[in-house]
């Protein structure tokens, strides 16, 4: 395995937290972030598809372990507290494999990390390390504001640090009025929102001075800086930027409707100081964990549930990329979180960990890397600056993170009953882990703790509903539709999303009339309910009504332009309707959004196979297989092509070998 | 949920990147309330902002006696 030989001569990651392109775009065009656009004309830039639970701990872990959640166990926003003494926001010691600075790192690099989260308490890295506690005004503006214990690594730049923070009360009206020009109208004993603005604005001033700081000072191969402050500004304002939601009165509506844009356009001045201090030379790497809804899709209003604001979050974020030997002023294509870790490697000429289960992001590059591979990265010997299993704690910067993530909605007040805390903790982490599991297609490992989660706390309807999916992508349709019937029993409450699961439900038993109506049910109480047109275009399909089928995906389309689901739908409506170009068109759409989707890539090489574009279609294929290796479909097409278009027999027969062996599985299953 | 029409055209924000030629440019320039500019420029900013500050209250407190 190589070691310590690098192709980029230095990378700086910046991370935004649920940063979109919805808002960007519009803000470029306006020349409103000139340093964001000169990255992508330099550079190459795309979405980068989230995952589920979108969990900003979860996803970040996952961006820099390059690895799901169930590997790497951050599950959520908190966790028990050692000794059973409550619960505390989750901590970077729950990390069970190496983060990218481990590897780096133990690799010989100079690497820093800043703010990202967790990384509380600070890795003891080769290099600079400050934690997500780093940040937090603990005590009043003017009094002794020291340093988390283990805040900053090594503790000798302690003092430096110490200085470079900035408190919210530091902050004057220059800071605020930009982004609330009204401020002075405002009753700050009855309305908060400027006091939680200027802590959103001092804290990614902070970790914005802590990063600049490294970068003009310190040698480094590879600095990962990560502002949360755009996810709080979205979370906080979001319902007051334009178009005016209904609801929001006219007045608050005016005073808060810049914030958002606002706190774009400080990150893009923050970015460019950033791009000033890496110069030329540097790969840099921008990007978010998921996007945040700010049209017609945002929600009318919030779940009072744990991690309830994420309900606001959209599944595409942003990912560009710039730098020595990366493509100038291209898009590139079905990105996704778990790619970035080994990307990172690649550019490093690092081996990527075979268990790592995304991909290096060979597209970007002007010429292909040669990719080396090893078992896993925890495999490797080496001193790579994680903690001793033994570990510090700092009780008061706890309280001040929790308060924060109450703030924010994430978590809810924690009740006086400790016992009762840690249980709900469990349960969620537990919930989350699930669904981590689903995200994976791995519904048999997600089922048990759905069903134990059911069994206790059964009315709670996302437990009981993500329960009825798991049934049902396990074909226990009938199991599923009682756990459904159960919810719509004892829920006062017309939840469209049950109609709609009970569609869904009837359409896997094959009933399409049924579904259908069940499906217009929905309709008929929420028609913008995401998922409901492309469910009816798929009960369209399946009855052989084409066109139907195609009005139906268009309405998804117009409500969400971004659904792959949506293009895969419409791509195999036009393999009905023999219209192949337009088939082959939607399949790449799909594809484009969301990389990892087999059944969109057979599409593809269904339609291009029918317009005699064999080479490319058997390349569609192929890449189906990798993904699925049970498509008999895409074994069927490649037999015939090999067979017949290609003359090659050898390979024709190796899939119809293939064939045999599936057909003999699914007969023992069925059996 | 459903949006109305806002009529009022968007105002655009005083969100400006400062441009100066060197540091001392920026101190000169610099005022005591600060800028998110001089903030976006990290910890350079920060450190000539806070003494500019301490500068301009020592003046102060000087001229009061």
């Amino acid at each position: 395995m190589k070691m310590g030989k690098k192709t980029a001569k230095k990378v700086l990651l910046i991370g935004w937290d649920a940063a979109d392109w919805k808002i960007i775009n519009p803000l470029m065009d306006k020349g409103m972030m000139p340093a964001l656009e000169s990255m992508i004309n330099d550079g190459v830039m795309g979405n980068i598809a989230t995952l589920d639970p979108p969990l900003s701990p979860m996803l970040w872990t996952s961006i820099s372990t390059g690895k799901h959640a169930d590997q790497h166990g951050i599950l959520g926003f908190t966790e028990p507290a050692p000794e059973g003494k409550g619960i505390r926001p989750v901590m970077i010691t729950s990390r069970k494999v190496k983060a990218i600075w481990n590897m780096l790192s133990q690799s010989g690099f100079k690497t820093n990390v800043v703010g990202w989260w967790p990384s509380h308490p600070a890795e003891p890295i080769n290099g600079i390390s400050i934690s997500n506690f780093y940040q937090r005004a603990t005590v009043e503006y003017g009094k002794e504001w020291p340093i988390a214990p283990g805040g900053v690594h090594p503790k000798s730049k302690e003092e430096i640090f110490k200085e470079l923070r900035v408190h919210p009360a530091e902050l004057t009206e220059a800071h605020i009025l930009p982004f609330v020009p009204g401020a002075a109208k405002i009753d700050q004993e009855k309305d908060k929102r400027l006091s939680s603005l200027a802590k959103i604005i001092a804290d990614c001033s902070t970790i914005h001075a802590a990063g600049t700081y490294i970068l003009e000072n310190e040698e480094w191969d590879f600095t990962a800086i990560y502002y949360d402050a755009i996810d709080h500004f979205c979370h906080g304002f979001m319902r007051f930027h334009p178009p005016q939601m209904k609801g929001v009165p006219d007045e608050m509506f005016q005073l808060y409707k810049g914030v958002v844009q606002g706190g774009y356009i400080y990150h893009d001045m923050m970015l460019s100081r950033l791009l000033q201090l890496a110069g030329d030379d540097t790969t840099v790497i921008l990007m978010s964990d998921h996007g945040f809804h700010s049209d017609h899709l945002r929600p009318a209003g919030i779940p009072k549930e744990p991690a309830g604001p994420a309900w606001e979050h959209r599944n595409y974020g942003i990912f560009c990329m710039k730098g020595p030997g990366i493509k100038k002023d291209e898009r590139i294509y079905g990105a996704t979180l778990l790619d970035v870790t080994p990307t990172l490697l690649t550019l490093f000429d690092l081996p990527i960990g075979k268990d790592m289960p995304g991909k290096p992001l060979v597209q970007a590059f002007e010429e292909i890397p040669g990719l080396e591979y090893v078992d896993s990265w925890e495999d490797v010997p080496g001193e790579c600056g994680m903690h001793p299993s033994d570990m510090q704690r700092d009780p008061i910067a706890e309280l001040a993170a929790m308060q924060q993530l109450v703030e924010l909605g994430y978590i809810q007040k924690p009740d006086e009953n400790v016992a009762k805390n840690i249980e709900q903790t469990v349960d969620e982490s537990r919930f989350y882990l699930a669904r981590v599991y689903m995200n994976k297609n791995e519904y048999a490992n997600a089922l048990p703790m759905l069903e134990d989660l059911y069994k206790r706390k059964g009315k709670e309807v996302r437990y009981a509903f993500r329960y009825a999916k798991c049934l049902a992508a396990l074909e226990k349709i009938d199991d599923s539709n009682d756990v459904v019937q159960k919810i719509i029993g004892h829920e006062t409450k017309e939840y469209p999303a049950l109609f709609l699961l009970k569609g869904t439900l009837e359409f896997a038993k094959g009933n399409n009339e049924k579904a259908l109506e069940l499906l217009k049910k929905t309709e008929s109480i929420d028609s913008k309910l995401p998922q409901l047109y492309q469910q009816i275009g798929f009960v369209y399909l399946r009855m052989r009504r084409p066109n139907d089928a195609e009005n139906a995906f268009k309405k998804a389309l117009e409500n969400d332009p971004e659904n792959e689901q949506v293009h895969y739908g419409l791509s195999s409506t036009m393999l009905r309707k023999k219209e192949y170009e337009l088939a082959a068109e939607y399949a790449l759409n799909a594809v484009g959004l969301l990389y990892h989707y087999p059944r969109a890539h057979l599409n593809l090489g269904i339609a291009l196979a029918k317009l005699g574009m064999f080479d490319r279609a058997v390349e569609a294929f192929e890449v189906s297989l990798r993904m699925a290796p049970g498509l008999i479909a895409a074994h069927k097409y490649l037999s015939y092509i090999y067979l017949v278009k290609l003359q090659d027999k050898e390979k024709a027969d190796l899939h119809i070998e293939e064939i045999k062996k599936l057909r003999a599985n699914l007969k023992k299953v069925n059996a | 949920m459903e949006e109305k029409e806002n009529p009022e055209e968007e105002k655009e924000l005083k969100l400006e990147v400062e441009h100066y030629s060197s540091f001392e440019d920026i101190y000169k320039n610099i005022t005591k309330e600060g800028s998110l500019g001089v903030l976006a420029l990290g910890a350079v900013g920060l450190k000539l902002w806070r003494k500019k500050r301490a500068g301009l209250e020592s003046e102060k407190n000087n001229e009061n006696g």
